[in-house]
């Protein structure tokens, strides 16, 4: 299975493939075609309800845990079924992931919220070593490096949403999914978690849902267009902003900013 | 909620009446016991076995005996009703058999507490051959306590909120990490006051251990569960039915040992609540 | 990194506690089914032994209760009409007693007597039931009714229905305050600013509006009040008779079935038969009377109120 690099980095990280997630009766995804290549920001705009999220989610296959949800279609990361035989949903979450919009923290220390996932791992080494890593990667360290043991509910929403970046690096995720990670901030704590992602993509491969238009021209190489959740357009960020191809995307773009 | 609430009229007037009454009937059936287990108030009564004798009757055994029940049917009926509902909330498939069944449980919440005397005389004190032990009352009892924990449970598990569970599901926890680390700790609060208030009721029962076949005279504590079926609701039934021969007041006082009893449970889960609450939140 | 970036299964790294989580709950969620079919079970086969013998109609029709005779009878009437008193008996006292302490601590009552009263009823509803009936049959009878009525019989329906009464008016109080927090506060706004007192908005306006929520109420309490035995064994007696004077006594289904110890019975007889059968009609009571309360109250949450 470990195919030689130089053939590796034809491979998108992730592809879905006709891709379609229903809940209930409710069809969240129709049909969605589109792949994520390696070391880029891609990021997904549209309308609320227009199926941001639930693509996210699909990635890490955190849909299946709502009751009532059914996903047809395929989704390869590094070209392995993500809903194979085989395929431990909770390693797929390791390696793939995700900020929420709302930064939900565990009620314990600060500490304990960043070393979550390596704990729940069964992580060897040095936790202190490993907080200390993904804290100053998530630009919070010279902030909170004194009081690791304070309870983390004590933070404000921006240093929240760093904190939960902080966990998930600390996963050493191929991949982050970022559902709107600033939706909920003030202009300051937004710039900062964007320059924090502007750092963040030497080392990950980033999907990034946001309805900030200015959010994704500024800070993805690709955009995607989703809207009543079909995919409408997706391309390289520029050519999609400048020169859209679709009308319905124009419309959303140009309606919006003027 | 609505205007000023103490502004009296005559509908007011009356239902204030009433409302004291009612208060005062409850004060009246503390003070008649009160008053009547004066009589035996002694410390011998606390540990002496029961007699024939009405001045020389004690609770000894009753009291251990509904010791030992207490104990059987948090053994029984917590962790099964705590894991039944975890089962449910977190695991059962939707729709499934198990889930259905499980959702039907909660309708055992209405059965007659008599019934489940009937039930485990049928089953446990001939069917498994326990006898009428303190082992047949305590499964009888937990079979009673069991409904009201796994509807409590239940509750306090869907109260968690539901961002907890997929933050750590994000984060590659196990379902097991999930339960363990997150739903039951946010739960437990509320786990403690559904058990605390089943474990309330099924003590206080003498109904279905008096169908299972609990002696009121007994002259030695019970030691293990498998001596005879014991127990102060019992108790106060056998000596009440007796009130006349000079036992009101062994009845009253055993009555009263028994709310004390049950004082004692809910003043151990209050403690058990702040405990819980006090952890770093 | 890159060379375990393909494999995503790790399912045998996980811990013992994660593979043995789902069937340990899954156990406990089976047991508990167990118990609801071990009533079930029980109840219907020794039942259906039980009509065997003894013919449902005649069962439910027949007016003497005499199993242990020699040519024993196996009417329930008499029973059945004891519940049956001592249910309305009991709501009689606990609905209006309930529904006028729920309509003051809702509408009148300041912070420290509304608190007060919740105490109460909390309190009054963790009383064992055996305590109340040690009241009713040592103190209502003896000196509250021989003072009234000097000829009461020792063990008499009223006494039980006072002290189930008062067991059951928590659930009364409960039940009619959440009625009444149902009905919209514009209603009664709207009554008084029309100028109308508020004694006769709240007899006028919001008891009606809340009037199915109360029927409801009633219901669920004598479900329990049917269910109730501790407190008729010791009050109201032994006598499975009909009796029409509320100070006689009278025997309950649940009285037959604590009382008659069933040891005396050896199992496959007629006479342990009927202790299932007993059971399966009180059963079928007091669910006939739960199930019409939660219908009342499903259709008045289902917008009866608008």
């Amino acid at each position: 299975m470990s195919a030689p690099s130089a053939a590796r980095a034809e491979v998108p990280v992730l592809a879905a493939d006709r891709l379609t997630v229903r809940f209930g009766d409710r069809t969240a995804l129709a049909d969605v075609t589109l792949a994520v290549p390696r070391g880029r920001v891609v990021s997904v705009i549209g309308p609320s309800g227009g199926g941001k999220t639930t693509l996210l989610r699909a990635f890490n296959r955190m849909n299946e845990l709502v009751p009532g949800a059914a996903t047809t279609g395929t989704l390869r990361f590094n070209g392995v079924d993500l809903h194979g035989e085989e395929v431990d949903p909770v390693e797929v979450r390791r390696r793939i992931g995700m900020v929420f919009q709302q930064a939900t923290l565990f009620p314990r220390s600060i500490f304990d919220n960043v070393v979550f996932g390596p704990r729940a791992r069964g992580h060897a080494g040095d936790l202190l070593e490993l907080a200390e890593e993904v804290l100053v990667a998530a630009g919070l360290w010279s902030e909170v490096a004194e009081d690791l043991d304070r309870p983390a509910m004590q933070l404000s929403a921006g240093q929240r949403q760093r904190l939960c970046i902080a966990r998930t690096l600390a996963l050493k995720p191929e991949v982050l999914l970022l559902d709107e990670p600033t939706s909920a901030l003030d202009p300051a704590a937004t710039a900062r978690i964007e320059s924090l992602i502007h750092s963040l993509r030497r080392d990950h491969t980033i999907v990034l849902a946001t309805h900030g238009r200015r959010q994704a021209a500024r800070l993805s190489d690709f955009t995607a267009y989703l809207a009543g959740g079909e995919l409408i357009e997706y391309g390289p960020t520029e050519a999609l902003f400048t020169n859209p191809r679709d009308r319905r995307t124009e419309s959303y773009l140009t309606g919006r900013i003027a | 909620m609505s205007g000023p609430k103490h502004r009296r009229d005559g509908v007011g007037t009356a239902c204030e009446v009433v409302a004291a009454l009612v208060a005062a009937a409850f004060l009246a059936v503390a003070g008649v016991l009160a008053v009547e287990a004066w009589g035996a108030a002694d410390l011998g009564f606390l540990f002496d076995p029961s007699s024939r004798v009405a001045d020389r009757a004690g609770i000894g055994p009753a009291l251990a005996g509904t010791l030992w029940l207490a104990a059987l049917t948090v053994a029984f009926a917590l962790p099964v009703g705590v894991g039944a509902a975890v089962y449910l909330e977190e695991y059962a498939p939707r729709g499934g058999v198990v889930a259905a069944a499980g959702g039907a449980v909660e309708n055992l919440a209405g059965v007659p507490s008599v019934v489940y005397g009937v039930v485990g005389l049928a089953l446990f004190v001939r069917g498994l051959g326990m006898g009428p032990s303190l082992l047949a009352g305590g499964c009888t009892l937990a079979a009673l306590a069991l409904p009201t924990v796994i509807v409590t449970t239940r509750s306090a598990i869907r109260a968690v909120p539901c961002g907890l569970r997929e933050a750590a599901y994000s984060l590659g926890a196990t379902r097991w990490q999930v339960v363990r680390g997150q739903v039951l700790p946010a739960a437990a609060p509320g786990i403690v006051t559904g058990s605390c208030a089943a474990v309330t009721r099924t003590v206080g029962e003498a109904a279905p251990l008096l169908v299972l076949g609990a002696v009121s005279f007994m002259t030695f504590a019970p030691r293990s569960p498998a001596d005879p079926l014991t127990s102060l609701p019992t108790q106060v039934f056998a000596w009440s039915a007796r009130s006349q021969e000079d036992f009101a007041a062994a009845a009253a006082g055993a009555g009263v040992a028994l709310l004390l009893v049950l004082l004692v449970v809910n003043l151990a889960a209050l403690a058990v609540r702040r405990r819980l609450r006090g952890i770093p939140a | 990194m890159s060379g375990a970036a393909t494999s995503l299964s790790r399912r045998a790294a996980r811990g013992p506690a994660d593979r043995l989580a789902r069937p340990v709950f899954l156990c406990c969620a089976v047991l508990s089914a167990a118990t609801l079919v071990a009533v079930a079970g029980v109840l219907g086969v020794e039942t259906a032994r039980f009509f065997g013998t003894v013919s449902p109609g005649r069962f439910l029709t027949e007016t003497d209760w005499t199993p242990f005779a020699e040519e024993p009878r196996f009417g329930v009437l008499p029973l059945l009409a004891a519940t049956a008193q001592i249910a309305v008996g009991a709501a009689v006292f606990a609905v209006p007693a309930g529904l006028m302490t729920a309509v003051y601590m809702e509408h009148y009552a300041g912070v420290r007597a509304k608190r007060a009263l919740a105490g109460i009823t909390t309190m009054l509803a963790a009383v064992p039931t055996v305590i109340l009936g040690y009241v009713a049959l040592a103190f209502v009878t003896p000196v509250l009714l021989r003072t009234l009525w000097p000829g009461t019989e020792a063990f008499n329906a009223l006494s039980a229905c006072l002290a189930v009464g008062l067991m059951i008016v928590p659930t009364v109080i409960a039940f009619t305050r959440s009625a009444l927090q149902s009905v919209p506060t514009a209603l009664m706004e709207a009554g008084l600013a029309l100028g109308a007192g508020r004694g006769r908005v709240v007899v006028r306006v919001l008891v009606p509006a809340a009037f199915p929520g109360i029927v409801a109420a009633a219901f669920l309490a004598m479900a329990r009040a049917a269910g109730e035995t501790m407190i008729v064994t010791l009050a109201a007696g032994n006598q499975a008779q009909l009796a029409w004077s509320p100070l006689e006594g009278l025997r309950t289904l649940t009285a037959y079935i604590a009382q008659s110890s069933m040891g005396d019975a050896p199992a496959g007889t007629v006479q342990y038969g009927a202790f299932f059968a007993v059971s399966a009609i009180l059963l079928a009571v007091t669910w006939g009377l739960r199930a019409t309360g939660r219908r009342l109250m499903s259709r008045r949450d289902s917008g009866g109120v608008r």
